[in-house]
């Protein structure tokens, strides 16, 4: 099958970056897209490695990405369709017992600490099984298996992006709602207390490109549409698959505020094929929202930053003002009276 | 995508017994609060997150049955690093002393700090009240707070717990944190034991706390939970 792929991680701070190395396999009847990232919040307890400290959040996705790669890849058969509520149950089980035993080996540091909020090897996950359900046809069974808040999509030529995770939020899963919210999760994976692997199946046709992102990704877009955009708009500049990932790298880099993990794997083209097949949605999606939104976007910049210069401008006017009208206003006050 | 990232508020609220028992780590506790918002400022500006404003206030509680109005010393905010000095002032002027016998109005002070008039600037908030403490708290009875405070004081430990756990309330749901360095007992371990968003470190008002805890409870307030 023609495809086109690439992952990569960036850290905020050079090699103590929460998210783990994103999954990404693929054969030509199924692929494997994964992004997990250490929840720092609750995760911030630092343990002694052979690499030197690290925290709860940095061990707990790397060893969670480790468990749930290598189960997969065993459970993966190009000539079986994956059960799925099987196996999520199986992951759960599989995480479960390799983060607590992963806790042993850290001889977690006694603490005093009681909380709700931290935990023990906190992690998200969002990761989707791509299995060929005909013989080199273009129907694929997408298996989304997700806890937390980090997100897998679909992209298609003509629909655009849909997002194939729903967040466990406290708040909900509204995504253009979840950008300002920064609610509170309600379920993630950790090695002392309950979570449950989400499991979704959706029928997807190639040619389309499916993407597992951390929150770092997409959580610091000014809304969903423009994530698409930054997808699209970085394939639409770039000569080929490096330049796309090189691209969309620094364009997440410029604006993020945390660790950004994402893979991408596309089904049914290659990357030119996937350059022309986008094309019209991305104009489309320019016209449509990405051009209306930052128009009014920059004129609320503008608007703010006149506003705070006339404010500027008064809060200097009233006091020269003052300065000019305070002396004879203050005569009485300032002069010694003679009693008369 | 956005601008440059996002910009985090930040409003750290420490409540502060200064009864009479504190008298031999009171010092050390004034250290710790001048020490502790500069570590959660550096925490986030690490993470390239961009805090644009932080405030500071302070709230020192005695007991309301022993020393009547004067149980409560309430600053404003401080914006720093502009109102730094004030802030130290204010910390450095507060002097151990009344309380009468355990326990404090310890929970008293969190319910007036959960009210504080909080930010609402920034793409996303903070709002952090810290407690040292070396005694257990109060029960609140609805008869212990005089004017002005009565009317700011949930009457009971249950309306406590739903001003602090109302996602609708004063605070945010996602923003706010709740840090005890205070003994295990009455008021305080109800709170960790229930309430969401809070790290108790159950000591003498911070006394033992070990830098691998510090460090986790830094993290639990700079970064999404």
């Amino acid at each position: 099958m023609a495809t086109v792929s690439f992952r990569f991680n960036l850290a905020q701070v050079e090699g103590q970056g929460e998210d783990a190395d994103p999954i990404l396999r693929f054969g030509p009847n199924l692929g494997l897209v994964g992004a997990l990232d250490g929840m720092g919040g609750a995760g911030g307890t630092v343990y002694e490695t052979p690499e030197g400290p690290r925290t709860g959040a940095y061990i707990a996705s790397r060893v969670a990405r480790d468990l749930v790669e290598r189960r997969m890849v065993e459970l993966f058969e190009p000539e079986w369709q994956l059960d799925g509520p099987a196996t999520a149950t199986e992951l759960h089980r599989v995480l479960v017992e390799g983060l607590a035993a992963r806790l042993v080996e850290l001889k977690a540091p006694t603490s005093a600490l009681r909380s709700k909020l931290v935990r023990a090897l906190p992690t998200t996950m969002a990761l989707v099984a791509l299995q060929r359900t005909e013989p080199a046809g273009a129907s694929w069974a997408a298996h989304v298996f997700w806890a937390g808040d980090s997100r897998s999509y679909v992209l298609e030529p003509e629909a655009g992006a849909r997002q194939l995770t729903i967040d466990d939020l406290r708040s909900g899963g509204d995504a253009l709602h979840n950008l300002t919210d920064d609610s509170p999760m309600d379920n993630t994976i950790s090695a002392d207390k309950e979570f449950h692997v989400n499991y979704r199946q959706v029928a997807l046709s190639a040619p389309c490109l499916v993407v597992s992102a951390t929150d770092g990704c997409f959580h610091y877009a000014r809304s969903p549409m423009h994530f698409e955009h930054l997808i699209l708009s970085t394939l639409h500049d770039a000569e080929n698959a490096e330049g796309w990932n090189s691209a969309l790298q620094a364009e997440i880099a410029a604006v993020t505020g945390d660790d950004a993990a994402l893979a991408l794997l596309g089904v049914g083209a290659d990357f030119a094929g996937f350059k022309d097949l986008f094309a019209e949605r991305t104009r489309g999606l320019r016209r449509r929202f990405i051009e209306p939104l930052d128009e009014l976007h920059s004129q609320v910049q503008q608007a703010e930053r006149e506003l705070a210069e006339l404010r500027h401008r008064r809060s200097t006017l009233l006091r020269e003002l003052w300065d000019a009208y305070k002396p004879e206003y203050e005569r009485y006050l300032a002069a010694k009276g003679d009693g008369s | 995508m956005a601008s440059q990232g996002l910009s985090y508020a930040v409003d750290i609220v420490f409540c502060i017994d200064v009864t009479g028992s504190m008298s031999p780590i009171l010092d050390k506790v004034k250290e710790n609060a001048l020490r502790f918002y500069e570590d959660v400022q550096r925490n986030l500006t690490e993470k390239s997150k961009n805090v644009d404003e932080l405030r500071v206030r302070v709230i020192a509680f005695r007991d309301f049955k022993h020393d009547g109005a004067a149980a409560i010393q309430e600053s404003p905010f401080f914006a720093l690093p502009d109102e730094q000095a004030a802030f130290a002032d204010f910390v450095g002027g507060l002097t151990p002393e009344g309380g009468g016998d355990a326990p404090e109005s310890g929970l008293e002070a969190v319910a007036l700090a959960t009210s504080s008039d909080w930010t609402t600037s920034g793409d996303r908030r903070r709002q952090v009240i810290v407690v040292w403490t070396d005694q257990p708290a109060q029960p609140l009875d609805g008869a212990g707070a005089p004017a002005p405070y009565g009317d700011r004081i949930p009457k009971d430990f249950s309306a406590l717990t739903d001003l602090w756990e109302n996602d609708q309330g004063p605070m945010g749901a996602s923003s706010k944190r709740l840090i005890l360095f205070a003994p295990d007992g009455p008021g305080w371990s109800d709170i960790s034991g229930v309430w969401e968003n809070v790290v108790h470190h159950p000591s003498q008002a911070g006394r033992g706390l070990s830098d691998v805890d510090y460090g986790t409870i830094i993290d639990s307030i700079a970064n999404s939970v």
